[in-house]
């Protein structure tokens, strides 16, 4: 089971997505598991559960860096979402998205 | 307590006493109670690191390294050709020649080994007799006898006695019978280094030795026997030194390169290996500078390897004694820790700048141990606008005392301030937030410098990266506290800016005076010239990135265009020419997508010298140069003499411009025969559009048509002008250029190349936007966002509550607002993630929940009031269509968003 964890500052947005991605895992029977939370519970959720990926809100791209760095030693890719897919909710070209990234990093492993 | 390397290595000297036959791996093992395998691989180390000979064969045996037998303790030991720097480079051919000469059998070749002093001949002599060895040519116990002829030359007796040996009473003095060296080398390698201060009768000897395998020495009458190798070096010319009935004797002559014929890059790995050994010996690490790696690079170093590696013994030796005297901890080797002619090689980096910075990054000072180099980075944190100037103090301080002279000090100076800056500015190239950058710098500080680089972008038909405005506001904000605090401020190259960049001075003092008048400080001269320098960013950092002019021969033919080229870079040298074949029966498209294909690979940034001979090749340089953006000037005219000129031109002169000026002047005053050749590459029309991508391929084309499809293009006298992204120093030139004449609507592409002022949209977008409207509200003046047609239709279904189609003209009313209101332009990402949140947020006050607690209420509070009053304002029109209340956490969510962008 693949951990997939969305953060943005309230954690409200990022959740509507979460809900398209699910549907689009459910269709496809992926293994996966979204969940959103307000930036704010990053850092006890990444270090305590170490997801597989971790997608930022494009309103808070500006913590990406800082996050990167941050969790580097982690080995997890953190990757801001597409604004336009967020913008209407793509949750099936986030999934994606997010899938690649794993992918890449588990190869790059 | 000897780890087991070191007894594998004790047994292995301990068997060449009792054994001529070298050892096994499996033998190792049995006697040390170990795994083969370990005792194999451990063998394999001490193979690398030189100790030890494998020779070849089942099952492999090792031996000792003819420098361990002779007890010589140098650190580092090359023991076969694969360890030689240039192996597969370089000294490539001359490897193979030396192999094929020891494998020929039954014995080998003998061998001359030509190349002058320095080059490492008797390196190359030993190390051809260690493959020998290792490929059983010879037994192991073969000798090696190496002998300079120089040794004895003004005494030829001695020296034939010496080689030969002698009788009892063959001459005064010669008291016994004696051996001679050639007796000694029997049935292994001899030689014979300078060999062309051998006498004649010495190389007649020699040849009845080749011959016959006999010699006679000195007052004897009978012949002995014995067969040796002979490998001679010379550093002469062979014609001139050598008999020729001798050099005809000599099948095998390998030539080994001089240094200046190596690459820069084996250089390089020369110069870490003898930094390496030098801290082995000296049992501490070494730290070199930058400057330091820089002059070993560049300097005339006649001698050769050999006096590359004597030089940077004398520096660190100097370091060395440096550390030992001042009681210092490291070992700081410095380029004035050198002899005066390697501190030549300094003078003359400017001009080489491209390939040492490829080599060595800035700043990247080495530290070298008897293991191998690290590499680090100079110390200093370049965020902090201050240190920019401690530096620069400390360096100062530095060279003084050193006791140099002021001349001296004065160009180095000028080198690491160029440096320094551009450090600085590269801190900037992952960007900085406005927020972040307020929280350092005052405000009013920042709208001085906006106003200013606005003023400065008018007044230069310039544009500015974002950087130079981040820079310029750290930048000026450390020079004011220092300013207040009372310090100097001393630029070295205050002399070179206002000769090279008096426009950009003049404006710079604008800024001063206005920082004079805002602070209550005087700003001195040099002061301006650093601001300068962030006005002329693209040109210093240009300087370095920017090549020279490349020319392209295209011909029609099988090859005429190619052997020109080859003549012409034969004659010249500058490898600049590179020539393009285009036979009869090629089709025009072809021809045209290779050749585009051809300039795009070899192009530097600094154009391309088209010459072509006639019909569609006239014409291809023009498209090719609105397709890809690179600069290319077609000459229709194209002969040896004229491509020779070009070439020529190529190296000295960087704006091709100028070369094609010249070249017009002096060829086209006789020709009648003068096509029409494009003379700027700047488009047309007033308004521009630019499409950038990344392949330098079609995809800025493709995005052309498509934006030319939507828009209305004669309406707006608009142009969409295709760029390549190939070379990011090459395409802000090229902006630059484009906007000095006219004026840049927009950057529509792949990467946003954050160039200050032009509003910049993503191709996803213009593709995703049918209607393009976000580009046609920015032609039209009317900079909007888009709305995508579906946002409302993706979420109606979770936010039941309101009415999105009516929130999102809601929406961008309010970001418009607040961007009217900050004066500042929101990024996509920002744009679309609010719009989702403010989306939810809404929906969720509309059915009566509440917002969740910000957490980062506390950091935004009292520090953006500000902002959270102009939130709050604009907000009201939201709040009052919806009959909701925003309370302070769901307003500094908005806040934090919009200070971020």
């Amino acid at each position: 089971m693949r951990k997939i964890y969305l953060f943005c500052d309230a954690g409200m947005s990022t959740s509507l997505l979460v809900k398209k991605m699910q549907d689009v895992a459910e269709k496809h029977n992926l293994s996966v598991k979204i969940e959103a939370f307000p930036f704010v519970k990053a850092h006890a959720i990444i270090t305590e559960e170490r997801p597989d990926c971790i997608l930022l809100g494009p309103q808070v791209r500006f913590l990406l860096n800082e996050m990167q760095e941050k969790y580097k030693d982690l080995g997890m890719p953190i990757e801001v979402i597409n604004p336009v897919d967020y913008g209407v909710m793509n949750g099936e070209n986030v999934l994606k998205f997010a899938i690649k990234l794993i992918k890449e990093n588990e190869k790059n492993k | 307590m000897k780890n087991n390397k070191e007894k594998v290595f004790a047994i292995v000297k301990e068997s060449i006493v009792n054994s001529s036959k070298g050892i096994s791996a499996g033998e190792i093992a049995k006697m040390l109670n170990m795994h083969r395998s370990n005792a194999s691989s451990l063998l394999n180390e001490l193979y690398k690191e030189g100790k030890l000979l494998k020779i070849r064969g089942k099952p492999v045996l090792y031996t000792l390294n003819k420098d361990e037998k002779r007890g010589t303790t140098t650190f580092k030991t090359t023991g076969n050709f694969d360890m030689l720097i240039g192996s597969s480079d370089s000294l490539k051919k001359s490897i193979q020649q030396a192999k094929a000469a020891i494998l020929y059998p039954p014995n080998g070749l003998h061998t001359l080994i030509l190349g002058p002093s320095g080059v490492g001949k008797t390196m190359f002599a030993e190390l051809m007799f260690n493959f020998a060895i290792e490929n059983s040519t010879f037994p192991i116990d073969s000798p090696f006898i190496a002998f300079n002829c120089a040794d004895y030359a003004n005494n030829p007796q001695l020296l034939l006695t010496y080689l030969f040996g002698c009788k009892k009473g063959a001459f005064t003095g010669a008291d016994k019978d004696k051996e001679g060296i050639v007796a000694k080398a029997n049935g292994g390698v001899l030689f014979l280094d300078e060999v062309h201060r051998l006498p004649p009768e010495g190389q007649e000897m020699l040849f009845y030795l080749i011959d016959k395998g006999l010699y006679t020495p000195l007052g004897d009458e009978k012949k002995r026997e014995s067969k040796v190798l002979i490998i001679c070096a010379t550093t002469e010319d062979i014609d001139n030194v050598l008999l020729t009935t001798f050099t005809r004797r000599i099948p095998m002559t390998i030539e080994i390169p001089q240094l200046k014929e190596r690459s820069l890059e084996e250089r390089f790995q020369l110069i870490y290996e003898f930094f390496t050994i030098e801290a082995g010996r000296i049992g501490r690490s070494i730290q070199v500078s930058t400057n330091t790696m820089r002059q070993l690079l560049l300097y005339e170093c006649s001698g050769n390897v050999g006096q590359l590696k004597s030089d940077i013994q004398l520096g660190c030796a100097n370091a060395f004694l440096n550390s030992v005297s001042n009681g210092l901890k490291n070992i700081v080797v410095h380029c004035t820790d050198f002899a005066s002619h390697v501190n030549q090689g300094l003078l003359i980096y400017k001009s080489h700048r491209n390939e040492v910075d490829k080599l060595i990054k800035d700043n990247a000072r080495l530290e070298f141990t008897s293991k191998g180099p690290k590499s680090f980075l100079e110390e200093g944190d370049y965020s902090l606008p201050d240190n920019f100037y401690e530096e620069i103090e400390k360096r100062m301080n530095e060279l003084q005392q050193r006791d140099l002279k002021a001349e001296d000090i004065r160009l180095m100076m000028e080198l690491d301030i160029e440096n320094y800056f551009k450090n600085f500015m590269r801190s900037f190239k992952l960007g900085i937030h406005k927020e972040q950058l307020s929280k350092i710098v005052d405000e009013k500080l920042i709208d001085i410098v906006e106003s200013f680089l606005r003023d400065a972008s008018k007044k230069l038909d310039r544009i500015f990266p974002n950087k130079v405005f981040y820079g310029l506001c750290l930048h000026i904000n450390g020079s004011i506290n220092r300013l207040k605090e009372n310090k100097d401020i001393v630029n070295h190259n205050l002399e070179n800016i206002q000769k090279d960049y008096g426009k950009e001075y003049e404006i710079a003092e604008e800024l001063s005076k206005k920082i004079e008048s805002n602070y209550g400080i005087t700003v001195p001269e040099d002061e301006i010239g650093f601001i300068t320098m962030f006005l002329t960013v693209d040109e210093i950092e240009n300087k370095s990135a920017y090549g020279k002019p490349i020319v392209i021969i295209a011909m029609h033919g099988r090859a005429t265009a190619s052997s020109m080229a080859e003549v012409v870079n034969s004659l010249v040298g500058a490898n600049n020419v590179y020539g393009y074949d285009m036979p009869l029966e090629k089709s025009t498209k072809d021809a045209y997508e290779e050749l585009k294909e051809l300039i795009i690979k070899k192009e530097q940034g600094a154009g391309t010298l088209l010459l072509v001979d006639m019909g569609s090749l006239g014409i291809f340089g023009e498209l090719i140069s609105r397709d890809t953006g690179i600069k290319i000037k077609s000459i229709d005219m194209v002969t040896t003499p004229i491509a020779l000129e070009c070439s020529r031109k190529a190296i000295i002169e960087s704006d091709i411009e100028k070369i094609y000026e010249e070249m017009l002047k002096n060829v086209y005053q006789y020709t009648s025969y003068n096509m029409k050749v494009r003379e700027h590459f700047l488009p047309n029309k007033e308004n521009i559009i630019v499409t950038l991508c990344t392949t330098g391929e079609g995809s800025a084309i493709k995005l052309k048509s498509f934006i030319e499809s939507k828009v209305n293009i004669k309406k707006h006298n608009l142009e969409v002008f295709p760029m390549s992204l190939n070379n990011k120093d090459h395409m802000f030139k090229q902006i630059n250029n484009i906007s000095k004449e006219k004026n840049i609507l927009a950057i529509v592409g792949t990467i946003n190349p954050n160039i200050y002022g032009i509003p910049y949209i993503s191709t996803y977008d213009v593709f995703m936007d049918n209607d393009c409207d976000k580009l046609i509200n920015i032609i039209e003046g009317k900079a909007t966002s888009s709305s995508y047609e579906s946002f409302a239709k993706a979420l109606e279904d979770e936010l039941q509550n309101i009415d999105l189609s009516i929130y999102e003209k809601i929406y961008d009313d309010f970001i418009l607002n607040i961007e009217r209101n900050i004066n500042k332009k929101m990024s996509q990402a920002t744009y679309t993630g609010l719009k989702v949140h403010m989306a939810c947020s809404i929906n969720n006050l509309v059915g009566g929940g509440l917002s969740p607690t910000c957490y980062y209420k506390d950091l935004i509070l009292g520090k953006y009031d500000k902002e959270i009053s102009l939130v709050k304002e604009v907000i009201k029109v939201i709040e009052e269509y919806y009959k909701i209340k925003f309370d302070i956490d769901a307003i500094c969510f908005i806040v934090r968003n919009i200070i971020s962008m």
